[in-house]
């Protein structure tokens, strides 16, 4: 018996004779069935293309830093002065930190239409066909029905927001090897907040997939849900100039999250290019911790028995 | 008590205000089982109760020991077809069984294995590598009858197996349910189609408006219908003759004669009269060829229950 089927079962109590982790084989499945699609397919190679132009970027600037910092001089951009003065390690940083930032806005983008393209269909195709009951007829908990539709979207989230930065980054250090210590922590960075967007990304779009029968209608409240707390979000924080409202919006506070877990804060003091970040991680991280739980618990009340 | 695969204690299930279910009371022995009753009499909330798929108002079901609600590991042995047509889209029967049997833990090279036996078994193999959703209402009904044989449960509830096959079709799932029976499987099948369940199922329980009306075999029921009125079919001799002596029992209500030489005749009690008959049929000499039954079929039977 593998690993992770013994800690499965001990966590779980599953019965005996489990051969496999249903949740793993309905990932496994699904996904695998989700990406015959050639726009979801075209749709999650396609997200591996700002990480090779990011890349590309990153090799240019390295092999042509001092051309591009005459060419700055020669432009008069103010702050170059202050980018001389920093120290090397902090310039590491931050430039790392920086372009991981950019390219983490560009593949939340791509984050966020994978999610629809992939978790729209997958509780509400079932509610429709009924094949909830199929599920429910064979040895498993609605939890392994729960963790195995998010694993199908969470796994490719993953891999869409964590390849490409990991890309960057080990090209990065690689053409400058100096920097691969002051680097370190970003690693880390970029796989937590990958994981953390990719399963809070998928539950949701669970929740929302299970409110309704119909894959277009679990597209349009997802993207209802991405967008109009957004746009309500800034409007109220516009119109009261009070930063709290932006914790309404589930977008501002993987932002936040991302920026947050960058020290962006650090970075403003540094090279001064930056706004500043009005919220602190937590309430945002509790924020999504929470939307997610309900959204969970909405698929799950979904799919088991009902009750009188 | 102690030998039966399902028991069902003051079983009870509302829709709101509406009874699905009152007070059902049973128990079900290894073989095969029919439920039998018309639409909307409470079966498919039955077979639900019992898959766990919607709990009961009240009451208390066991399902081989265990609570269907609680465990799953119920599913281990239990094989369950329900009557939606429930079937994942997009995959072939062949990739639809598959991943069922990984579901209930078939290890990759033995599921592979058994989903191809369980296609010859139902007659599946010629389409077993077409989508689902090009396949007719009969071979959707065949995909999900083998899903249910997969695993090589102890028990299989199947709610209207039979619904939506060609008389071949249904031919062929009776005769598989008999084959199961015969290796030791046990099923429950629902379906308000009287002949089917009075071909195969050994143990029958009749089922109306939420309430068991009957239950036992289908001797066992008629016995309980036995002083119920009754007609009795004779082909005979002389069937004016055999009317005078038959007119002298007490239980005898009417007579009808249909020729020379066949006669019904209609009694208030079955069993009276089918104690005297011999004796009467003897002393008197006329030569009986047939003695039948046509009101104790299951369907009279079953209509003789509802009244």
């Amino acid at each position: 018996m593998a690993i992770h089927e013994r800690i499965y079962k001990r966590l779980d109590q599953h019965p005996t004779r489990a051969a496999t982790w249903p949740a793993r084989t309905i990932g496994r499945v699904l996904g695998r069935q989700a990406m015959r699609s050639w726009k979801t397919r075209l749709l999650f190679y396609g997200a591996f293309a700002p990480g090779l132009v990011f890349g590309l970027m990153v090799y240019i600037v390295t092999r042509n830093e001092d051309r591009i910092l005459r060419l700055a001089r020669q432009f008069s951009l103010t702050e170059i002065s202050t980018f001389e003065n920093v120290d090397a390690e902090v310039w590491y940083r931050c430039g790392s930190n920086l372009v991981f930032m950019l390219l983490g806005h560009v593949q939340v983008w791509f984050a966020l239409l994978l999610t629809a393209v992939l978790g729209a269909p997958l509780v509400a195709e079932d509610l429709r066909t009924q094949a909830g009951e199929v599920y429910l007829a064979r040895p498993l908990a609605p939890r392994d029905y729960v963790m195995g539709k998010a694993i199908v979207i969470a796994q490719r989230l993953f891999v869409v927001l964590a390849a490409p930065a990991l890309f960057v980054l080990l090209m990065a250090n690689m053409l400058i090897p100096a920097s691969f210590v002051a680097c370190l922590s970003l690693y880390f960075i970029v796989v937590v907040f990958s994981a953390l967007v990719a399963v809070s990304n998928a539950v949701l779009m669970l929740g929302v997939s299970s409110l309704t029968r119909s894959a277009r209608y679990a597209t349009a409240i997802w993207f209802l849900i991405y967008f109009v707390t957004w746009i309500i979000s800034e409007i109220l924080v516009a119109a009261t100039d009070n930063h709290v409202f932006e914790l309404c919006s589930w977008r501002t506070n993987q932002h936040i999250v991302l920026s947050e877990m960058l020290e962006l804060e650090g970075l403003h003091e540094a090279i001064m290019v930056l706004p500043s970040i009005e919220h602190s991680l937590w309430p945002s991280l509790l924020i999504i911790a929470v939307t997610a739980g309900l959204a969970c618990w909405t698929v799950l009340r979904r799919m088991q028995p009902r009750k009188v | 008590m102690g030998s039966a695969l399902i028991e069902c204690n003051k079983l009870a299930r509302w829709y709101g205000s509406v009874p699905a279910l009152t007070d059902v009371d049973l128990s079900v022995p290894a073989g095969i089982t029919g439920l039998l009753g018309p639409n909307g009499a409470g079966k498919s909330t039955l077979l639900r109760i019992l898959t766990g798929q919607i709990s009961a108002s009240s009451g208390i079901c066991r399902i081989l020991g265990r609570d269907p609600m609680r465990d799953a590991s119920v599913f281990r042995d239990l094989g369950f077809c329900s009557e939606d047509d429930a079937l994942f889209e997009r995959m072939t029967a062949r990739e639809v069984l598959t991943f069922l049997a990984r579901l209930s833990g078939f290890e990759r090279p033995a599921a592979k294995e058994r989903v191809q036996q369980v296609l010859e078994i139902t007659g599946m193999i010629a389409n077993a590598d077409r989508l689902t959703t090009s396949f007719s209402k009969g071979m959707r009904q065949r995909t999900r009858i083998a899903a249910a044989l997969l695993h090589r449960p102890m028990l299989i509830l199947l709610d209207e197996p039979m619904t939506g096959l060609d008389p071949v079709g249904r031919r062929d799932v009776l005769e598989l349910l008999r084959k199961l029976a015969e290796q030791g499987t046990s099923v429950l099948f629902s379906s308000h189609i009287l002949h089917e369940v009075g071909a195969v199922a050994a143990h029958i329980v009749v089922l109306n408006r939420g309430m068991v009306l009957a239950e036992g075999s289908l001797a066992e029921i008629r016995a309980d219908l036995s002083d119920h009125p009754f007609t009795l079919s004779i082909r005979c001799s002389d069937a004016r003759a055999l009317m005078l002596r038959l007119g002298a029992l007490e239980c005898v209500t009417d007579f009808k004669i249909r020729s020379l030489e066949h006669l019904d005749v209609g009694a208030s009690s079955a069993a009276k009269l089918l104690h005297a008959l011999p004796s009467i049929v003897l002393e008197s000499g006329i030569g009986v060829s047939e003695v039948s039954a046509p009101g104790e079929s299951v369907e009279a039977v079953f209509q003789k229950l509802l009244r």
